[in-house]
């Protein structure tokens, strides 16, 4: 066989394991779910965001430095401008470990985040808010309505770091125009809030003191 | 004496049969059968072995 | 008995017919190795592009305060690679081949599917699709021109059965939607089929002119040719008649 054919052949060789391979490999981590908050039922007392009065509360956790967190708030931000004639209050919890430098937290999806209209950005110190909120993925969404009861938990992108309509974003559209909707979370796509969390996030059914 | 510009001439004939002519031999032929063949470009002409155009041929 | 004038002309006209077909291969086969070389440069540029924008995008992966490269860097180097070697070596070896403009062409999709994943998805990224498919037409061959759009049907297929929600944004969409998408499709292929068969034509009608071209002047340098024989010949005689 000639060196032509021998290159020619290991070169179609990678083809096809470059394609089937890789697209399989991206597929899988872009269908990766984060693990889901355990929400309290309850909008929790203990939180320094002020509690839902007379209107739906939804609040964002993300990781600054995860790439999945620019779609999420970039979804946050459209989900915002549809509800813009709903009453509905967006917090985005930042959250930022106590170790490292300010500038940490200086990340496009943070400054996105805070051009939200509606939204005010919160930098959590040590996750402590968003443990409150039992948050432990980056793109976390919650949704309290004006009584300060749970209404969704989940995420607003249909993939990781993707744009694009959500199951998520349907059903927080419908609960707060209907009060109804075909579900109550969505898989959470983004990365691990992991140690920046401190103390642990609290376990499912506790009142999220 | 004039230049010989070619060697050989090869003319197609009407049967699809070819003949080759070397120079004196082709313009020993009648000159309207060597008209009729290079106006409906049926002859070649060769020299040192490679094919020439006809203008050439007859400089 | 010699040749009529009409039966020489006819013959003629056979060989410049003879003749168009051979220079109108000739015309195609270069436009499409020269397209092939075209879509090599650009693949290699494709690659260089899509680990500079993971770099820029999406460089890490984090969890808390570890971080490790981001399956999208990977992506972009390895498998852009692998997306890139094949082409660039057929438009190397085998330059203006069937396969290698296929292989080309389906590349140049992949490439498609693999921008959208490393900009998540944005809209903007997605007209590389319909870019890639006006591109693939510089082959004035309709049958690239499908294989781009069966690649792009296959991935939303598989992907619409796999996760509809990755194609659609919603778990549920409606049955017509992928009708949505193909109809785009096929509304830019009609156009591109189109140009492509009239492309075809253009080249064969300038290969027939250059073939009447070429005859022509073979003719009248025949034609000089005989003149200047049958003058030679008859010099002597006028020269002996002028006395």
């Amino acid at each position: 066989m000639t060196r032509q054919r021998m290159m020619l052949g290991f070169g179609a060789l990678v083809w096809v394991v470059a394609i089937g391979c890789g697209f399989a490999y991206l597929f899988n981590y872009s269908v990766e779910a984060g693990t889901p908050a355990s929400a309290p039922e309850r909008w929790p007392a203990a939180s320094r965001m002020q509690a839902p009065q007379g209107a739906y509360t939804l609040v964002m956790t993300i990781h600054p430095q995860c790439p999945c967190s620019r779609a999420s708030v970039t979804e946050l931000n459209n989900l915002m401008v549809l509800l813009r004639h709903e009453r509905v209050k967006g917090y985005v919890l930042v959250v930022k470990p106590a170790d490292v430098p300010d500038g940490w937290i200086g990340t496009e999806s943070v400054r996105a985040a805070g051009r939200i209209p509606g939204v005010d950005v919160i930098v959590d110190a040590d996750g402590v808010e968003s443990a409150r909120l039992g948050a432990a993925t980056s793109g976390q969404v919650v949704l309290y309505d004006a009584g300060g009861r749970l209404r969704f938990a989940g995420g607003i992108t249909p993939e990781r770091g993707h744009l694009g309509d959500s199951a998520g974003r349907q059903r927080i559209l419908s609960l707060v125009r209907t009060g109804t909707a075909d579900g109550q979370g969505s898989l959470v796509f983004g990365c691990d809030l992991g140690a920046t969390i401190c103390p642990p996030r609290p376990h499912p059914g506790t009142s999220g003191l | 004496m004039p230049v010989r510009n070619f060697d050989e001439a090869i003319i197609a004939e009407q049967d699809g049969s070819e003949t080759r002519f070397t120079y004196d031999e082709f313009f020993k032929l009648p000159l309207v059968k060597r008209v009729n063949a290079l106006v409906a470009l049926k002859v070649r002409f060769f020299k040192a072995g490679k094919q020439i155009p006809s203008a050439e041929a007859m400089k | 008995m010699e040749e009529s004038v009409s039966a020489v002309m006819r013959g003629l006209g056979q060989n410049a017919a003879g003749r168009t077909d051979v220079l109108y291969s000739e015309h195609l086969q270069a436009r499409r190795a020269r397209a092939d070389r075209m879509f090599a440069v650009l693949m290699l540029v494709q690659w260089a592009f899509a680990v500079v924008l993971a770099l820029l995008v999406s460089p890490y992966a984090w969890a808390g305060k570890t971080r490790e490269f981001h399956p999208h860097l990977l992506a972009a180097i390895f498998m852009g690679g692998g997306i890139a070697l094949f082409p660039v070596l057929l438009a190397v070896f085998r330059p203006g081949r069937l396969v290698t403009r296929h292989v080309i062409v389906a590349s140049q999709m992949l490439w498609s599917a693999l921008f959208i994943h490393l900009t998540g998805g944005r809209i903007e990224t997605h007209f590389h699709v319909f870019g890639s498919l006006a591109f693939v037409a510089f082959y004035f061959d309709w049958g690239v021109v499908a294989t781009g759009t069966i690649v792009v049907a296959a991935d939303h297929l598989i992907r619409g059965l796999l996760y509809p929600e990755s194609v659609y944004g919603i778990p549920n969409p409606e049955w017509w939607r992928f009708l949505e998408h193909a109809g785009w499709v096929v509304f830019e292929d009609v156009v591109l089929v189109w140009f492509c068969l009239s492309g075809l034509k253009e080249i064969k009608t300038i290969a027939a002119r250059q073939a009447q071209v070429e005859s022509l002047k073979e003719s009248e340098e025949a034609k000089s040719a005989a003149l200047e024989m049958v003058l030679r010949e008859i010099q002597p005689s006028l020269a002996g008649g002028a006395h």
